[in-house]
């Protein structure tokens, strides 16, 4: 099924629609105190908050103390109160997350989280994720290797100019005659490369539900 | 959000890049947040952005040949790498080498003290290697007669400490290791990653292990250094030319 296609637009509204149900439940579920519920909003989430607090605040050490803080914001609010819009759960947790990285720019010192070994006991450590898990020199290897098989030239100058340069597509598109279709084809291969890296290597260290 | 505006639009990478919109940001974040597929999407990105950026600034030469049809001038890549505080270190430490440049900067990373230290100094980033013992030569390291500068760089990890502490032992069957060189008071500087300047005249023919230790400045002085890394390197004489 190719992107854009009416079969895939619509199998994505529908996702849309699951997902939007998903979040509802385990919100209705949390406020009418089903412990499962609130586990399985740590375990969903906890991957894209911490990616999204490593981001905001550059500090390994704060992303775990802000993610623990935001599980205890958000299960403090929807156990009492329910969230108005239950659909967008997601959105709710990003706001608080954000609220937190935001808040640390303005603050010098900071008391450090008081730990809730409940919370802990619940969200899943950072090895479970796989992209994590190279280490710096690997990762350049890698792209040393996949830099190396392309055969255009070209397409090697559209990833520099694109991840290195931070030059926009249009520009480059323009400057080195390519469409858009043949752009975005070189960033989709070159990223699948290493994400099959990524899986593979987490596959052979013998990472939970990675075969 | 529609995945195909997120894939025509280059969101994931926009967004590692600052270049959203509030609004854009704010709506890709809850996307990402609940798809699994989205996310993996976006590591991929960041560790692609991050490879190539690494790779640009450790090999600045290779770079150059890579862009034939940039019609920008040496000077200028070099005034834009120069410019961007994310390669500063590295950028400005392999360029002077790639030009020739003797400086203070250079003199200081190499601590031993060569005066041959600007035009001969290569890269190493050392791999922390997993797997059997067999594979442990996957960082080798080449000298030929004359005296060369190598920067070996390693990853210290994630978690904060005050300062690292380098040993660099040479393996002998025969007897104990025997340290080569040691540094202490190191700083992870460009991306995050240790640089250990060592000449070659210290580095004969032989297997080597690299002990990367840390320290925290709360701790007593009766505290012990606490272990972060061990790395393995191969030392070999480059082939004569015929």
């Amino acid at each position: 099924m190719s992107p854009g296609s009416a079969s895939s637009i619509g199998l994505e509204k529908e996702n849309n629609k699951l997902e939007q149900e998903s979040a509802t439940a385990l919100v209705d579920g949390i406020r009418s105190g089903d412990s499962r519920a609130e586990a399985e909003m740590v375990r969903k989430y906890s991957r894209g908050l911490r990616f999204l607090l490593r981001r905001k605040t550059r500090d390994a050490h704060l992303v775990e103390d802000y993610l623990q803080e935001t599980w205890m914001v958000a299960l403090a609010k929807i156990r009492t109160e329910g969230l108005e819009e239950p659909g967008r759960l997601a959105g709710y947790l990003c706001g608080i997350a954000n609220n937190l990285a935001r808040n640390e720019a303005r603050r010098v010192h900071r008391q450090r989280t008081t730990v809730d070994s409940e919370i802990v006991d619940l969200i899943p450590d950072e090895s479970s994720n796989p992209f994590r898990q190279l280490s710096r020199a690997e990762v350049a290897g890698q792209v040393r290797g996949l830099l190396a098989e392309l055969s255009q030239e070209r397409d090697r100058e559209i990833l520099h100019s694109f991840y290195v340069r931070e030059e926009e597509k249009d520009s480059i598109c323009d400057r080195l005659g390519v469409d858009g279709t043949h752009f975005n084809r070189v960033l989709h291969r070159a990223r699948q490369r290493l994400r099959d890296v990524a899986i593979r290597q987490a596959g052979r260290d013998g990472f939970p539900g990675l075969d | 959000m529609e995945r195909d505006y997120i894939t025509e639009n280059q969101l994931a990478e926009r967004y590692l890049q600052g270049k959203l919109s509030s609004r854009e940001e704010a709506a890709f974040e809850e996307a990402f947040l609940s798809s699994t597929e989205l996310l993996d999407e976006l590591e991929t990105a960041e560790l692609l952005s991050q490879g190539l950026n690494d790779l640009a600034a450790l090999e600045p030469d290779r770079r150059m040949q890579a862009q034939p049809t940039v019609p920008d001038s040496k000077a200028s890549w070099l005034a834009s790498l120069f410019h961007s505080p994310r390669y500063a270190m590295a950028a400005s430490f392999l360029l002077l080498v790639s030009l020739g440049v003797s400086s203070t900067l250079l003199h200081r990373l190499g601590e031993q003290g060569s005066s041959h230290f600007a035009t001969t100094a290569q890269i190493v980033p050392l791999v922390s290697v997993r797997g059997t013992a067999g594979s442990q030569t996957v960082n080798t390291i080449q000298v030929g007669d004359g005296d060369r500068q190598f920067v070996l760089m390693i990853d210290p990890g994630f978690d904060n400490y005050s300062h690292y502490r380098a040993t660099v032992n040479r393996l002998n069957s025969a007897t104990a290791p025997v340290q080569v060189w040691q540094a202490d008071g190191l700083q992870p500087g460009y991306e995050e990653m240790l640089a250990l300047a060592i000449s070659s005249n210290l580095l004969e023919p032989g297997e080597y292990r690299v002990v990367v230790e840390a320290w925290r400045d709360e701790w007593s002085s009766d505290h012990a250094f606490e272990p972060v890394d061990t790395l393995a390197f191969r030392v070999v004489r480059a082939a004569a030319n015929p």
